[in-house]
């Protein structure tokens, strides 16, 4: 469920009574390395985008090209890619240099990096064949506990099914961080994970959901309601570290240009880390 | 005994010093009151006299020359430099975009510029927007537009007086750093009951006015948009936004020989939108967005003995707004109140001296919050309490025949930051000759509230105000003001100032703020500024007006970096005309001319992604500028050319006056902003325009 550009309405009587000027063209921007990657604690595969920002010298191919299940739109390819495990936890290979993706152009992954544990520290190196160097660094989140509670149901451990009733239930999620800075909750259709009925973000670890929820931006006049009976969600709760959290939060400005948090050195983007945890829920009435 | 003084009061009283208690005459002179004479009687020190009220017979041209106006008058008892005076006529006349405005004009004087044409705020000398103080009879009110600035929140034909003070302001407004724009209500009818009201396509107002309870007076304005309601009634969409406004005012005599006047004001703006329908089980949601100003303030002029008036003015004022999914999925409110207290003590002005002498206090309390009932989250919450009391001393003192001095100092001690701040003034007028003087300026003004609205963003909706505590600082500006001022006659003024202004202690949002933590929301700026203003004015006659010049140099650091802000304007030129129209009309004509603004280009953009945690991939992304620094290119130079038409006749017992106005005459496509397209290639620019053009009509009516 994500929200639209609410802060802009009043802007539209200056829509309605404005005119659109004149399309110029201008000259070819600066090009920057942009260069983003969220690593996940339990994934067995970690991945990194590494690509030019558009600059309008060449095409950039049309949008639906973006990852995935394309590539990057000016992939930067035949860059050296690596992952330092900078601990505490104990790791067999502490630097590992990714290889390029059957993702895409322009996409590196890991092959047999060691596994991610709470309080790790990990560094980025990016280096392009024209010698720009990106580097980043993230401490992996976790969680002590993740609470996930309806009224006369609960979890606690990932994989459990909770029986929803949307006329008595509210769904209510709670974490105990682990240098955790943020949350990020996706609930899904199991049958097809590519729907997604709840995607929000939040600083606070902890967010209820109303079982009869209604999604106002959906459905039109009636909205849509985002638990429907019968049907069986992914739930996902991952708690987020510093850098992906500013990442989520911050964008620059259309105006200024002000504003994206920016953590990387000698690019753009984001050098993150999540630590995910999995439910399900079977919405019975 | 030194010479008889009299103090004249608003309400019709008069209060006369220094006269021999027997073999009194008083002697009533008033158009449209017939002569009289009143012996009053040996011993009494108050009497009451009623004036019978006549027929005048004018002439066909009513159009005179003032014999001295306001500034000329000011010339020759004031060292006041940078204050322009507009009375109801400037206002009501100016050509306007859709109603006569009072912020409008004040976008026209020189020192003020406007960013666009859609910002109902203005940068006045290099300061920001929410660096200047906009006073409502004495009473600060907060954000004082509506439509997100396309109408101001007065009603011109209320408005008696308007003082703006681009510089050098007296030591007793209390702080802003660039500006004060002193707005005076007028007092109702005193003589019966009047209707004044006007109906234009978009809103229609209502002005009510008479005598009240022997000598006291009141007036009240209503105001409604109703473009929603035509919308509903010519079709079947929803227009869901209106604003509706009130103004009120009544003066009366309070106290053996005093005044009380009362002023209030409220309005809202109302935005909501019903995003899906009520069933019989749930509640409709809606998008609501409101936003509003309200303020009541009471002043109290009490003669102290025979030769001083105490002032004493109290009051609140508050904004709030709140922009949410209702009922309770979604809310942002934020809300700013202050109450407020003054007095004044005046002592009556000798031949050399006119001292005054007051203490205030302001005590502000704003809240922001972001919180949603139904996913019980709290995401922010903020509160700011800045209590300011202040006191202050300023003397006019004519030290020679040919010198004006006016030292004064304001003292403001902010509760919260444990400091006071000591703000020393002084201007002096020097006369070369009856019509001409030098004069200038020195001082130091402090500011406790702030906005936190980056200023950098060319539009101002309304100000976000926070006050100053231990984390955030009072900020402070230094301005010298020197210029020379010369009349030819009393009808035309010439006006020349140069000025330096340096800002410290300026914030700007924390982009990187920590919301659990208290004292990192915003980081520190400074700046300069200098130039110079030029005002050409004639103030009577068939053709009236003036001539606006200003010349700014402005910038900003902060951060380490140095950049011109979004309303460094190199030239600005206004020429405001009133005159003779044609078949028979009233003709306001303005003509705007400003050199390029600043505005942040950009060199490129790329795709901000967003992360499935569930699936461990991007799955969809969001285009977002590059920028090449801020500030760091300027638009094209903007004119703009308004006209405005009015007619009068007198018919069914009243007055009526149909007007046309027209802005931008020759639709000029001044840029509003720029969006760049750098996806492909070759990169492209397109843009959104300033106000197109655009007439407007509607009829206004007296009864």
């Amino acid at each position: 469920m994500r929200l639209p550009s609410l802060p802009l309405l009043p802007f539209l009587p200056f829509c309605l009574a404005a005119c659109e000027l004149t399309e110029v063209t201008v000259a070819p921007g600066d090009p920057r390395v942009i260069v983003q990657a969220v690593l996940s604690a339990g994934e067995p595969m970690q991945f990194v985008v590494v690509e030019r920002s558009l600059t309008g010298e060449i095409p950039a191919g049309g949008t639906d090209d973006a990852i995935p299940p394309g590539e990057p739109r000016l992939p930067i390819t035949g860059a050296a890619v690596m992952l330092e495990h900078l601990g505490p936890s104990p790791c067999a290979t502490p630097a590992l240099t990714l290889v390029p993706s059957a993702m895409g152009r322009g996409v590196y992954e890991t092959s047999g990096f060691c596994g991610l544990e709470p309080r790790d520290r990990v560094r980025l190196t990016v280096t392009t064949p024209d010698g720009e160097v990106v580097t980043g660094t993230t401490t992996v989140p976790g969680a002590r506990t993740v609470s996930v509670r309806l009224a006369t149901d609960s979890a606690t451990t990932p994989g459990q099914v909770l029986q929803l009733d949307r006329q008595r239930d509210t769904l209510r999620i709670g974490v105990d961080p682990i240098l955790a800075r943020a949350m990020q909750v996706e609930v899904r259709w199991r049958e097809d994970p590519d729907e997604v009925a709840v995607y929000l973000f939040t600083d606070t670890l902890g967010v209820a959901l109303p079982g009869n929820l209604v999604n106002p931006f959906e459905g039109g006049d009636d909205g849509r309601p985002v638990f429907e009976v019968g049907r069986e969600y992914s739930l996902t709760v991952a708690v987020t570290d510093t850098n992906y959290y500013d990442f989520v939060r911050s964008r620059s400005d259309p105006f200024t240009g002000r504003g994206f948090l920016n953590h990387l050195e000698g690019g753009i983007g984001v050098f993150g880390s999540v630590a995910a945890y999995t439910y399900v829920l079977r919405v019975v009435r | 005994m030194s010479a008889p003084s009299a103090i004249s009061e608003a309400d019709g009283s008069f209060t006369l010093r220094r006269i021999p208690l027997t073999g009194v005459g008083l002697a009533l002179f008033r158009t449209s009151v017939a002569p009289d004479t009143v012996a009053v009687p040996d011993g009494v020190d108050t009497v009451t006299v009623y004036g019978l009220v006549v027929p005048v017979a004018l002439p066909a041209v009513v159009i005179s020359a003032m014999e001295r106006p306001i500034a000329r008058e000011r010339f020759e008892a004031e060292a006041q430099p940078s204050i322009v005076t507009l009375v109801a006529a400037d206002i009501r006349r100016a050509p306007a975009i859709l109603e006569a405005d009072v912020v409008r004009v004040v976008q026209y004087l020189p020192g003020s510029v406007a960013k666009n044409d859609y910002s109902i705020g203005y940068n006045v000398r290099g300061g920001e927007s929410d660096q200047n103080l906009i006073q409502l009879d004495g009473i600060t009110i907060f954000n004082p537009s509506h439509l997100a600035g396309l109408f101001s929140t007065f009603d011109a034909n209320a408005v008696a007086r308007t003082d703006f003070y681009s510089g050098g302001f007296p030591a007793g407004y209390p702080g802003r750093l660039s500006s004060v724009l002193d707005i005076g209500l007028r007092t109702g009818n005193t003589e019966r009951i009047g209707v004044n009201g006007q109906v234009s396509l978009l809103s229609s107002k209502v002005l009510v006015e008479g005598p009240a309870w022997g000598r006291a007076t009141w007036l009240a304005s209503v105001r409604r948009t109703y473009a929603d309601a035509l919308v509903g009634l010519l079709s079947s969409e929803v227009l869901p936004y209106y604003f509706t406004d009130a103004l009120g005012k009544v003066t009366m005599p309070y106290g053996r020989r005093g005044s009380l006047a009362v002023t209030g004001y409220w309005g809202r703006d109302v935005l909501d939108l019903e995003l899906v329908k009520a069933t019989a089980t749930r509640e409709s949601q809606r998008l609501a967005f409101n936003w509003g100003n309200a303020l009541l303030g009471a002043t109290w002029r009490l003669p102290v003995g025979s030769r001083a008036l105490l002032e004493t003015r109290a009051g609140v004022s508050t904004f709030s707004t709140a922009l949410g999914l209702r009922p309770s999925l979604a809310e942002f409110t934020n809300s700013a109140r202050l109450y407020t207290a003054q007095t004044t003590f005046m002592p009556a002005p000798e031949a050399r001296h006119d001292v005054r002498l007051g203490a205030a206090v302001e005590s502000y309390s704003m809240d922001y919050a972001v919180r949603s009932l139904a996913l019980e989250t709290d995401l922010f919450q903020a509160h700011y309490e800045p209590t300011v009391w202040s006191a202050f001393a300023e003397d006019q003192w004519r030290a020679a025949r040919w010198l004006l001095l006016r030292p004064g100092a304001r003292v403001d001690y902010v509760r919260g930051t444990g400091k006071a701040h000591f703000s020393p003034r002084f201007s002096f007028k020097t006369f070369l000759s009856s019509r001409d003087a030098v004069q200038g300026s020195v001082g130091r003004y402090h500011q406790a509230i702030h906005s936190i609205r980056d200023q950098e963003i060319p539009v101002t909706i309304f100000e976000f105000w926070i006050g100053a505590d231990e984390y955030i600082p009072v900020a402070r500006s230094d301005h010298v003001v020197l210029g020379y001022e010369r009349w030819f006659g009393n009808n035309i003024q010439l006006t020349v100032e140069g000025y330096r202004k340096t800002f410290a202690n300026l914030v700007t949002p924390n982009r990187a703020q920590d919301i659990r933590l208290e004292g990192d929301e915003f980081i520190p700026a400074e700046g300069d500024a200098w130039g110079g203003d030029v005002l050409l004015r004639k103030h009577a006659g068939a053709l009236r007006g003036w001539i606006a010049y200003g010349y700014t140099r402005a910038i900003r650091r902060s951060q380490g970096v140095e950049f011109p802000p979004a309303h460094d304007r190199r030239h600005t030129l206004n020429v405001i005309a009133f005159l003779p129209g044609p078949i028979g009309s009233d003709m306001g004509f303005r003509f705007g001319l400003g050199s390029p603004l600043p505005y942040t280009g950009f060199i490129g953009q790329w795709d901000h992604r967003i992360y499935d945690a569930a699936t461990h991939r991007f799955s969809d992304y969001e285009e977002e500028p590059i920028s090449a620094g801020i500030n760091s290119l300027r638009y094209p130079a903007y004119t703009r050319l308004d006209v405005s038409f009015r007619w009068r006749f007198e018919r069914w017992g009243g007055q009526w006056e149909p007007y046309l106005q027209v802005a931008n005459v020759y639709n000029r496509k001044n840029p509003f902003l720029y969006i760049f397209d750098f996806g492909d290639a070759p990169p492209t620019r397109t843009g959104v325009s300033q106000i197109p053009l655009l007439p407007t009509f509607g009829v206004e009516f007296w009864f």
